[in-house]
């Protein structure tokens, strides 16, 4: 019963704190019986959590001795079943590594129970550009497991992209790989270890991520994938972007793939293009607009079409944006100070945003509520209390869209005077795309982006 | 994305065009069943046959050239219009053809609802001056967010929504003048004494004016306010969501200001909504985009 109120509780601290969280690859996941997640790990407890929200089974997680050592998070870490794993990093804050035989035993005890359980084979959050190396504690329990039990268990490898993963409403995505099923591979490689299980392991979770040699060629990438997510098309509805953010993921990766396998063959055509991105995106930085904004229609119909369904529902909704504002805007300006009191580095802001939001936002949801019991008649009341969660909800969707409109009403007024620019810069967004059809045409079928 | 005039839609004859087809048809019917005892009913007659074989017409031609630019536009101009004239054309009129009324059973019903209490009179009670004023705003503002949603769900939008949208729409209306039809009612202000409110501020006088040029109070059972609203808000709840949570509230206050008006029973209320429902649901089928082609 706690756990379940617990999982709901950090659903709802992703659904406030994420704008957008696309899934895809469910299928890969078995529906039953014991599977071990083993995903990316950039963004602390909260990529936890992610996984643990995007699936329809109950997930396990596991989590840094030292977090059980904080009182309230220890408490929700319990809640929620979590085993802790000690690391050898952390002896000096009181982590014991031979305590994780006892861990072991609880996993293979859960898996055995045909749990499904999340951890991080990278053992450690971080801002890297590229996947640390895999530890090989993942690859031990898989095979461990198989051998006593005499059952197999799927690995299923998860990628974990953020748009900017210390932001509040920005976008997560979750890809679930290809399962390994781990008898089957051990049938496979008669012999091999958890070296080789971890290595095999690390190949599907690097075509699951982004991974380059420096920050700098990772934002080139991720700015190259909102080139050729736009596919030289005008942008779709407000609040109908569903998918955008896996679909960025997927060509991210597909863009570092290609440019792993063409860097040497064809350094010199690679270079241009990248001078060219870079170029293309400082001067939309500059300018403020979006790559798919390029190609806004700029007709009166559409245009006049946008501003009666945009604002109408703006103006409308106005009202209930306000209360939600009045009502929860205290718990949100708390929550915002906490957390950039808290956070030492940007690996845990979303975590430490999820957390105090989890505590704080009921607790004055709770607080106004024995205030309007109190205070007002019985129908005011009970119409507080409706529109108290109602308002917050409207309050995130409201605001998301109340900026996408003010973002999109001033590129359309840019652009409409000066059609020029727009249709030099959806030019070379066009010419962008297709430079990168042409690089792609010469890699095999599955490494070639298809925008 | 692409927008209503672009004639994609595969089909030659839509979900909607078969039920708002169908609806004509059972109103000619039940009309031409009636005419012998009630001579009197002829023009309404005519009229309604008239109705019928209008939009019969349109349908046959956009189902000859389907793939034509002006299709979707007849389509969603032509389902549109002939549910809203139904509502004038059928009010008074049914009350001449059908031999019974409804109200005194819906009255009953919404008592045994509220445990012998009516709400139709806990409501005259409590309205009051400001409250008339403010309800009457709230009735009157169903006109312009049912035409705006009207605009919305058939301008815009890829042709699959667009015909889903006109599908549910069409549900609706359909299953609200059945009932229209074969359970015709006035509402609890002509039917309980003392209830209707007397003409107050210049809102509620509007509201007065607009009730009085569609025929008169009737066609309470069940609420198209309730329906219609209702169903316009489910439809952008799937697709666009933060419409759909801007005017669920609105619903609601449409829902409490017919009763508060005294338009409807509570009764009417709960049919709609459960009308609403489930056009909104036939409306997310394949059957809502499929048809005979």
């Amino acid at each position: 019963m706690i756990e379940r109120a617990l999982r709901g509780v950090s659903r709802a601290g992703l659904f406030v704190f994420f704008r957008a969280r696309d899934v895809a690859g469910l299928e890969n996941v078995p529906a039953e019986g014991p599977v071990l997640l083993v995903p990316n790990h950039t963004n602390a407890f909260v990529d936890a959590l992610v996984v643990a929200a995007a699936l329809p089974r109950r997930v396990t997680l596991t989590a840094k001795s030292t977090l059980f050592a904080q009182p309230v998070l220890s408490s929700i870490l319990r809640g929620l079943g979590a085993i802790p794993l000690h690391r050898r990093q952390d002896r000096e804050q009181g982590a014991d590594p031979s305590a994780n035989i006892e861990a072991l035993v609880e996993c293979r005890r859960r898996l055995s129970r045909g749990d499904a359980i999340c951890l991080f084979p990278e053992g450690v959050s971080h801002s890297d550009p590229s996947l640390r190396p895999l530890r090989t504690g993942a690859a031990r329990i898989a095979l461990d497991f198989v051998e006593q039990e005499s059952r197999t268990l799927a690995i299923v490898p998860v990628g974990l992209h953020y748009e900017a993963k210390e932001r509040f409403r920005s976008a997560v995505s979750a890809r679930f790989g290809e399962p390994i099923d781990v008898a089957a591979w051990r049938e496979r490689h008669p012999g091999a270890r958890a070296r080789e299980l971890t290595a095999e392991i690390e190949t599907r979770l690097r075509g699951l991520t982004l991974n380059a040699r420096r920050r700098r060629e990772l934002a080139l990438f991720r700015w190259t994938a909102e080139v050729l997510a736009t596919r030289g098309l005008p942008p779709p509805v407000l609040g109908r972007e569903k998918g955008a953010a896996a679909d960025r993921a997927v060509l991210a990766g597909l863009v570092s793939e290609g440019y792993e396998k063409l860097e040497s063959s064809h350094g010199e055509e690679i270079r241009g293009l990248e001078e060219r991105v870079r170029r293309y995106h400082t001067e939309l930085r500059r300018l403020g607009i979006a790559p798919d904004e390029v190609y806004l229609e700029m007709n009166a119909g559409r245009a006049g079409l946008f501003v009666i369904r945009e604002i109408e529902t703006l103006l409308v909704g106005a009202p209930l944006a306000l209360l939600g504002t009045l009502l929860h805007g205290p718990a949100f300006g708390l929550t915002r100070d906490l957390v950039a009191r808290f956070s030492s580095d940007r690996d845990h802001w979303a975590t430490n945003a999820v957390g105090f939001g989890a505590v704080l936002l009921p607790l004055c949801a709770a607080l106004e509520l024995v205030l309007a019991w109190t205070f007002l008649t019985w129908p005011w009341a009970l119409a507080l209390t409706v529109l108290l969660p109602y308002s917050g909800i409207y309050l995130l969707l409201y605001r998301d869209r109340a900026g996408g409109v003010v973002r999109r009403t001033r590129t359309f007024l840019r652009l409409l005077f000066r059609r020029g620019l727009q249709t030099r810069l959806a030019e070379e967004g066009r010419g962008i795309i297709a430079a990168i059809e042409s690089l792609a045409a010469q890699l095999p079928a599955e490494a070639a982006p298809h925008p | 994305m692409s927008s209503i005039g672009n004639g994609s839609s595969q089909a030659r004859v839509l979900a909607s065009d078969w039920v708002v087809l169908s609806l004509l048809f059972i109103v000619a019917a039940t009309f031409s069943l009636r005419l012998p005892a009630v001579p009197e009913a002829r023009p309404a007659w005519a009229l309604q046959v008239q109705i019928l074989l209008a939009f019969a017409a349109v349908v046959a031609v956009m189902a000859w050239r389907p793939r034509d630019m002006w299709v979707p536009w007849v389509r969603a101009l032509a389902t549109v219009f002939v549910l809203m004239i139904l509502y004038s054309s059928l009010g008074a009129a049914v009350f001449a053809i059908i031999p019974w009324r409804a109200d005194a059973f819906l009255e009953r019903a919404d008592r045994v609802l509220f445990a012998g209490h009516s709400p139709a009179v806990w409501a005259a009670r409590h309205i009051g001056a400001t409250g008339l004023e403010f309800w009457s705003f709230i009735y009157g503002f169903f006109v312009p967010f049912l035409y705006l949603s009207i605009f919305l769900g058939c301008v815009g939008r890829p042709d699959t929504e667009r015909d889903e949208f006109l599908a549910g729409f069409a549900v609706t209306y359909a299953l609200a003048y059945l009932g229209y039809l074969f359970l015709p009612t006035m509402g609890p202000v002509e039917s309980i004494a003392g209830v209707a409110p007397p003409p107050g501020g210049p809102i509620h006088r509007m509201v007065l004016a607009g009730v009085a040029s569609t025929g008169g109070n009737h066609g309470a059972f069940p609420s198209l306010h309730v329906g219609a609203s209702a169903y316009l808000c489910l439809f952008d709840w799937r697709h666009s969501l933060l419409r759909g949570m801007t005017y669920a509230p609105v619903v609601a206050l449409i829902g409490f200001s017919t009763v508060f008006l005294q338009y409807h029973y509570v009764v009417d209320l709960l049919t709609g909504l459960v009308i609403a429902v489930c056009a909104n649901r036939f409306a997310a089928s394949p059957a809502a985009r499929t048809t005979a082609a």
